[in-house]
């Protein structure tokens, strides 16, 4: 066959598609496509709104014709197709080159709309119906990598349906049959169990640092005072309400995120979900470091220079390093907020690049970053951290170019001597030799002695919050308890800083986000190493190390969820619907009378021994017929006999007495015997 | 009833497997370096679509079962038959030499064109049973033995008759013409219950009128010489077949000429000899016919 005619063949309208099942499922996966990429903002609402109208529109066009094709109009569908490409590819070369894949889903969604509507017009066989099926996967595809919430997961269901139906209908046109619902509802829980299968044995997905990392600003706004902290003005609900005159702002009713942190009071922190990170690993989000600890308040003295200076060029941004650890591997995150929040950049331990989409950002000499803007819901920044993990006996053998005097001096500084402190870390660290062991036999010794609560009086006025926390009430909440740790590390010489930000939040398997909300600010301590920088501890909490598997992730999402089935309703409930289902099977399965128990088993006799019960036969008929191929011998029932009673009893109102319907079934049982007996008695001779 | 011949086996599979693995592994690459959850979990579904799809139809078609539910008792070589076949789900079945014929697809009573290529009996077809549910992306087949209701009796193409046969009676291949004489053939003896194959004008219209069922005549004994015609299969297997085949055009001619002939050939019961009055049991009586060394 010449190349030719094989495009020809190829080319060649199928045979026209009848089933309109088919169609509409056809239409409807194209349809949850688009409205999918329109509800992940990669498409306008009304450009989806037409593209949906037209598509239902060449959907019924498409089955009104199906049977006269018009060559013409796919001429013409060809060219709007070379045009879509046009389009693309000319958007794509004013976006900032191929790498950027958030500049390429948008005109990516365009296109795949583009073709599936135009398709949509002519669609007249299977094959065109199974291309409408098959492309439904790329919008779905284009809006799943913007999804982040499992707001997206009615659309995949609803999308998993549609191609189930799809699907389904195409098997039973290809075979001239109708679906089966019970085939379907296999199919969909084998496709279930295969997806939840790969889902659980898969790696969570990593960002590839081929790829330019996304940023973008929603409801930004330049700030009066560029280095100043300062929020968006949020709600009465928070996370975040504009800066007081003393700097304060808090997030989520949280008062960590302030130019001092005041450790006298916390207030209840909510559960608004404040921000999404795509990363690595589990860390500490970190915003804010404090050096200088007032007794009560820990604050950021200022330096011999600018206290923020702006950090020269253009996203991505390239920090300074301001830690000997500026080395180690790189740990990408990225961080889509979902309320508006103060204009500091959260980050994992050190930051190296941040993919700011802003003219400038500020930093100052210990790390923090700050923006030149606000930042609303759905502002996204990524920040690439170097991250260096020593172990235990790393950082216990730790050595190197320590801080310098004047920083040493800052980091160890304290307010006044803490006389009772210092003795009560000198005897809990007695034993440890290195600064990892102090670290984590006082960590340990506050596990033991403290307690973790929120419910607790603002502490007076003038009170010191260490000694109050070691030796008046030894309990507490983050900051006070990471406080004393500080503080008990600077009585023992060892360089120390407050942190606050968040704990890694709810790591969500599906969307592979962590969720942080607002109750999940938290403080914690860090710890001057020579050689590997600040290291992270935190008294109150411990975080796991690495990324939580899905699987284990299910497991115990799976765990917990049975945990809370109530367990007796749920038996009662589930043994009322077996009973119901072992008598329908067992309605289905028995005949409705003795009579048709009769008549069922003559039938099954007379199909054993050849005789064809015919549709309009009676079953004396039948009865006859049997006696004739199954003569009875001496002493056994003739089958007319029985079909005679049974038609009796089932039409002429004559009831069987229980012995009478027995010795019947019995005599059946006898016919049946005899038919499979001559059976085998052909098939031997055979 | 049906017979497996074998584990169900996908058809032309390896551009659907390829293709799926290739489109799988593109997918995974892509979703797991955009470092995106959901196009992630959307793959996986993705997996179990295809997985379903390319190993559903192995489940579905050992479930298949298929009968025939009834079938002629006579056909012709290279002339296709139909069949009423039983389907338990949704399938296309297909025969199988040496049986062949079109594909037909659909669930319950169907009904199948079978072409027979030679002569003879045929108490089994092979039947090539597919099914590509629940989503139709690949096929897989099995082969399966059914048997038939009843027999198939398939009767030769008539090949070309000798007339040196026909005119001298010569014995030459396995055939005999000759003149006969036989108490069956004749004039009129009386009547008896029509059987099929005898041909229309042996009807006796009166006592057909007057029994109420068809009746045909019998001869009594024969008014001229009557040919006969002898046919000794060497064999069941190609050689026999064609010599049949000569046998049944030879007949035919002589039936053209006069009837009835009177033939005698090896059938599975026995030696037979009877006259034969037309060509419908002609075909019948080569289609029975069968090989000494076969019985």
């Amino acid at each position: 066959m010449s190349v030719l005619r094989r495009i020809r063949a190829a080319n060649a309208p199928g045979p026209p598609e009848h089933s309109v099942v088919l169609r509409i499922a056809a239409a409807w996966t194209v349809a949850l496509g688009i409205a999918a990429c329109a509800a992940e903002g990669e498409l306008g609402a009304s450009t989806a709104g037409v593209a949906i109208v037209a598509l239902g529109a060449g959907s019924v066009f498409s089955y009104r014709r199906r049977s006269r094709p018009m060559p013409w109009l796919k001429l013409v569908l060809a060219v709007v197709a070379v045009v879509a490409f046009w389009w693309f590819f000319f958007q794509i070369s004013k976006a900032n080159g191929v790498t950027n894949l958030g500049a390429v889903e948008g005109p990516l969604a365009v296109l795949f709309t583009w073709i599936q509507v135009t398709h949509a017009f002519d669609v007249p066989s299977r094959r065109d119906l199974a291309f409408s099926l098959a492309g439904s996967v790329t919008l779905m595809a284009v809006a799943a990598a913007q999804a982040l919430d499992m707001g997206f997961a009615p659309f995949v269901l609803a999308w998993v349906a549609g191609m189930l139906v799809g699907l389904g209908a195409m098997w039973g046109s290809m075979c001239a049959s109708r679906p089966r619902a019970a085939s379907a509802l296999v199919g969909g829980g084998v496709l279930a169990a295969v997806g939840a299968g790969c889902l659980l044995v898969l790696p969570a997905p990593s960002v590839s640092s081929r790829l330019v990392f996304p940023s973008s600003l929603a409801g930004d706004v330049s700030l009066a005072s560029p280095a100043g902290l300062e929020g968006t003005g949020g709600g009465a609900t928070l996370p975040v309400r504009a800066g007081s005159p003393s700097g304060r702002s808090t997030v989520g009713g949280y008062l960590g995120f302030a130019g001092p942190l005041d450790t006298a009071l916390r207030g209840t922190l909510g559960d608004q979900l404040v921000f999404r990170v795509r990363a690595s690993r589990p860390t500490f989000w970190l915003a804010e470091s404090f050096d200088d600890w007032n007794g009560q308040s820990w604050l950021e003295t200022a330096g011999p220079g600018p206290e923020w200076r702006a950090v020269p060029g253009g996203s991505p941004f390239g920090l300074a390093p301001v830690a000997p650890s500026a080395s180690g591997t790189e740990d990408v995150q990225t961080f889509y907020l979902a309320e508006p929040g103060p204009n500091l950049i959260f980050h994992a331990e050190v930051a190296d690049q941040v993919w700011f989409p802003a003219d400038r950002l500020y930093m100052d000499r210990d790390g923090d970053i700050r923006s030149g803007t606000s930042m609303g819901p759905g502002s996204i920044y990524t920040v690439v951290s170097l991250v260096e993990t020593p172990g235990a006996a790393a950082l216990a053998g730790a050595s190197g170019p320590g801080l310098d005097p004047s920083d040493l001096a800052r980091f160890t500084e304290l307010p006044h001597p803490y006389p009772r402190v210092a003795a009560l870390a000198r005897r809990i660290t007695a034993h440890a030799t290195s600064t990892e062991a102090q670290v984590l036999a006082l960590e340990a010794w506050m596990g033991r002695h403290t307690r973790y609560t929120t419910d607790i009086p603002p502490l007076a006025r003038g009170a010191d919050t260490v000694e109050e926390f070691l030796f008046v009430e030894r309990r507490g909440y983050c900051e006070q308890i990471s406080t004393s740790l500080a503080v008990m590390l600077r009585t023992l010489g060892i360089p120390t800083r407050e942190a606050t930000g968040y704990v890694p939040g709810q790591y969500n398997p599906i969307t592979d986000l962590y969720d942080v909300e607002a109750k999940d600010a938290h403080a914690w301590v860090q710890v001057w190493f020579p050689g590997y920088g600040w290291q992270s501890f935190d008294p109150t909490a411990q975080v796991a190390a690495v990324n939580p598997s899905p699987a284990a992730t299910i497991g115990h999402e799976a765990l917990g969820a049975l945990r809370r089935i109530p367990v007796l309703p749920s038996a009662l409930a589930a043994g009322v619907l077996a009973m119901v289902a072992a008598l329908v099977v067992l309605r289905r399965r028995r005949p409705a009378t003795e009579a048709a128990a009769l008549g069922a088993t003559l039938e099954r006799a007379a199909r054993r021994a050849g005789l064809e019960p015919g549709g309009p036969e009676s079953l004396a008929s039948l009865g006859v017929r049997l006696d004739a191929a199954l003569p009875p011998a001496e002493g056994e029932p003739a089958a007319s006999l029985i079909a005679a009673a049974a038609e009796a009893a089932a039409f002429g109102g004559r009831a069987m007495s229980p012995p009478e319907a027995a010795a019947l079934a019995r005599a059946a049982a006898s016919v049946l015997r005899r038919a499979r007996r001559r059976r085998g008695a052909r098939a031997g001779a055979r | 009833m049906s017979r497996r011949g074998g584990g169900p086996r996908p058809t032309r599979a390896g551009g659907p497997f390829a293709g799926s693995v290739l489109a799988l592994s593109l997918w995974a690459l892509v979703a797991h370096n955009s470092g995106s959850g959901w196009v992630q979990a959307l793959g996986c579904l993705l997996a179990g679509f295809v997985v379903v799809g390319l190993f559903g139809p192995a489940l579905a078609v050992s479930r298949l079962r298929v009968t025939v539910e009834s079938n002629p008792s006579e056909g012709t070589e290279g002339l296709g038959v139909r069949v009423v076949l039983g389907i338990s789900a949704p399938g296309a079945v297909r025969g199988r030499p040496p049986c062949g014929g079109p594909t037909v697809t659909g669930e319950g009573d169907l009904e199948l064109q079978v072409v027979p290529d030679r002569r003879g009996a045929i108490e089994h077809l092979e039947l090539d049973v597919s099914s590509a549910s629940p989503f139709g992306l690949l096929w897989w087949h099995k082969t399966v033995r059914v048997a038939l209701p009843r027999p198939l009796w398939v009767a030769p193409t008539p090949g070309a008759p000798d007339a040196a046969f026909v005119s001298s009676g010569t014995p030459r291949g396995g055939l005999e013409v000759a003149r006969h004489r036989d108490g069956a053939l004749g004039e009129p003896r009386g009547v008896r219950p029509y059987a099929a194959g005898d041909p229309r004008r042996l009807v006796h219209w009166p006592a057909t009128a007057h029994r109420g069922e068809l009746m045909v005549r019998e001869a009594e004994r024969p008014d001229a010489a009557v040919p006969h015609l002898r046919v000794a299969l060497l064999d069941d297997g190609p050689a026999g077949d064609a010599a049949a085949r000569r046998a049944l055009g030879t007949l035919l001619e002589l039936l053209g000429r006069s009837s009835p002939v009177m033939v005698s050939t090896l059938e599975r019961d026995g030696p037979r000899t009877e006259p034969v009055y037309g060509p419908a049991d002609a075909r019948r009586r080569m289609a029975r016919a069968v090989a000494a060394t076969g019985r």
